[in-house]
């Protein structure tokens, strides 16, 4: 017992070691080939080390700081999954483009830019308290601004700059709703839950990116430079929802549903009114998307539907973010085909894609808010419209059985219909033992 | 009542600004280490509040001069929005406290923090941008001071290091912005 304890120590921190070695790593290797070949050996061995931490009981880590439940271990190997797929992508896809690219250096940075918000990541999602993993996302969101100002111009600069600014005061804001949440005896302040509670739930709302994107007066504008656009918006909103899903571990925590399902069909409507402006990337737009559905599934964490698809959702964002980081090059020969699939994927749309998630979540809301589940499909289906009727249907006419293109549909269906599939049971699993935890009134 | 009396002199500071950051940056630290020593009799642990006055006094010396070549000016509907923020938040603290706790300081220590995040979005130069954030994390620092725990002070201490960092980064990087 005591070996598989050590064994389980020495996986957990590899996990969170290995992603910085392979920065060094690429670091220290001479030339593109190389660079591209240890990132594929450090993501492979990446995901072997997660899959092995993931399916040992490693239980000792349950303290104040770090947190080891089902749901930790699932996101730590999702994200894992993830970061293998990109090394996918990025060795198979484009590698001629790749290796003969003039940019030298900012593959370089992004690279290492891909592997330090990984190692974040998979921290973040497995910190036990508010106020760190709060900590985390600030972190995450300085790093996704570095990456801007080493990668672009001064236009990405202030538009890095903005985005670090709000996420750091909504998570100065989320603390001081956690104090109030925290230090204060319910007893006789009957409104305090409820005010600490919205404050909260509203700040990491706004931090995983719905709103300060979607806010025009804010200032924030939506022509976000590539890395914000394509890595960011992904990978930053996985440890936000992570987060909002462990407010059910604080016991004075009162989930606003009304007021967070206002805000996902705002942010629903925003997603489409945006959807016709051309210049607007359709793919960050798509991030906002998910991001609000995978919300309207932590609203309801205290149920296992809930947890089920928002984990469901969180799989879905952690491939997107690769594949996002891909779109954003804008230098490959199959753009506009690969786009209108990862389009497809993202539109909600049987088989593949986020189809799974959002059919599990709309089976519950059916039998408890119709009329809410009418609205949002209602939404759906008009985004649906849009999209298709903009011109992206590009994809059923050319290039769709190119190597390349295969590529793209493999992953999409491997991540979102294979993956879902073959972990179902372990879901179920994490989902039961949350709400047997942490839940209201269960399913 | 001096720990309410300095907490609304910050308040006013924040406010009313003064056109230079620099200045302003170390006056705004300097009523936060006030309002910190009037407040320490009664804070949960007295170490902490005394690394907070520590944190928020540094803070304020890098910060003056990071920004000395900086300059900003708040407009009349900063200052309006400023004041309707003040307004709202005491008022709604006030009526949902339990009489139990100071009220009145923790209604305007959050009203300094909405205040910070409206001048820090809503400000058109670099120089004023800073100082919004640092204005909402000196009043997180009073909170975290007097009412702080071991996480939640290191929290603190990582978010005023990343956003000193990346200031530098901006202010380097923008100069004339």
């Amino acid at each position: 017992m005591e070996t598989i304890n050590d064994l389980a120590k020495l996986f957990y921190w590899g996990c969170v070691i290995w992603p910085l070695v392979g920065m060094i790593g690429i670091f220290a290797c001479e030339g593109q080939a190389a660079r591209a070949r240890c990132h594929f050996i450090v993501s492979i061995i990446l995901i072997i080390i997660t899959a092995c931490s993931a399916y040992l009981a490693d239980d000792f880590f349950l303290s104040a700081i770090w947190s080891s439940d089902g749901l930790t271990r699932f996101l730590r190997f999702a994200i894992a999954v993830g970061a293998g797929i990109s090394t996918i992508l990025l060795r198979f896809w484009a590698p001629r483009s790749l290796f003969f690219s003039k940019e030298d250096k900012r593959l370089l940075w992004n690279l290492m830019l891909f592997h330090l918000l990984t190692a974040v990541s998979l921290l973040a999602v497995g910190v036990n308290n508010l106020f760190l993993s709060l900590l985390f996302i600030v972190i995450l969101a300085a790093l996704l601004m570095s990456g801007c100002i080493f990668n672009q111009g001064s236009s990405s600069i202030k538009a890095g700059w903005a985005y670090f600014r709000l996420v750091l005061l909504f998570a100065v804001m989320a603390v001081v709703a956690a104090f109030l949440l925290a230090s204060v005896p319910i007893d006789n302040a009957p409104y305090l839950a409820k005010f600490s509670s919205v404050l909260l739930s509203f700040s990491l709302v706004l931090i995983a990116g719905l709103f300060p994107m979607s806010l025009p007066f804010l200032g924030m504008t939506m022509e976000l430079p590539l890395t914000l656009g394509g890595i960011g918006s992904f990978i930053l909103s996985v440890p936000v929802i992570a987060t909002f899903l462990r407010l059910y571990q604080i016991p004075a925590y009162e989930p606003p549903e009304n007021l967070l399902i206002i805000l996902v069909i705002v942010s629903l409507c925003f997603v489409i009114l945006n959807e016709q402006n051309r210049q607007r990337s359709s793919l960050c737009l798509s991030s906002l998307f998910l991001v609000a559905l995978s919300i309207l599934g932590g609203i309801f964490a205290n149920h296992i539907e809930g947890i089920y698809s928002a984990c469901l959702f969180i799989i879905a964002l952690v491939v997107f973010a690769p594949l996002g980081y891909m779109m954003s090059q804008k230098q490959r020969d199959h753009q506009e085909a690969c786009e209108g699939w990862v389009m497809f994927a993202l539109s909600g749309l049987p088989p593949i894609g986020i189809f799974w998630a959002c059919a599990v979540l709309f089976a519950y809301l059916m039998q408890t808010m119709p009329m809410i589940v009418v609205t949002i499909l209602g939404l759906f289906l008009i985004r649906g419209y849009i999209l298709f009727q903009k011109g992206r249907n590009i994809f059923f006419l050319q290039g769709m059985f190119s190597k390349e293109i295969q590529l793209i549909l493999g992953i999409i269906a491997v991540q979102t219909v294979l993956l879902p599939l073959l972990t179902s049971s372990w879901l179920q699993q994490i989902a039961v033992e949350f709400v047997k935890y942490h839940g209201g009134s269960g399913s | 009542m001096w720990l309410s009396l300095f907490i609304s002199i910050l308040l006013l500071a924040t406010i009313g600004g003064v056109s230079h950051p620099s200045a302003q940056s170390f006056s705004h630290a300097l009523l936060t280490v006030f309002c910190l020593l009037a407040g320490q009799a009664n804070a949960l642990d007295p170490i902490i509040a005394l690394s907070c006055m520590v944190l928020s006094f540094l803070s304020g010396i890098i910060l003056s001069i990071l920004l000395r070549k900086q300059s900003f000016s708040r407009s009349f509907r900063e200052l309006f929005s400023g004041l309707f923020f003040v307004i709202l938040i005491v008022s709604l603290t006030v009526s949902i406290l339990p009489p139990s706790l100071p009220r009145l300081e923790y209604g305007i220590v959050l009203s300094i923090i909405l205040i910070g995040m409206v001048y820090s979005v809503l400000g058109k130069t670099v120089g004023g941008q800073i100082m919004g954030i640092a204005c909402a994390l000196n009043a997180l620092s009073v909170v975290v001071g007097l009412n702080g725990r071991g996480m939640a002070f290191i929290a603190l201490a990582i978010f005023y290091s990343v956003f000193l960092i990346m200031s530098f980064i901006v202010v380097s990087r923008l100069r004339h912005y």
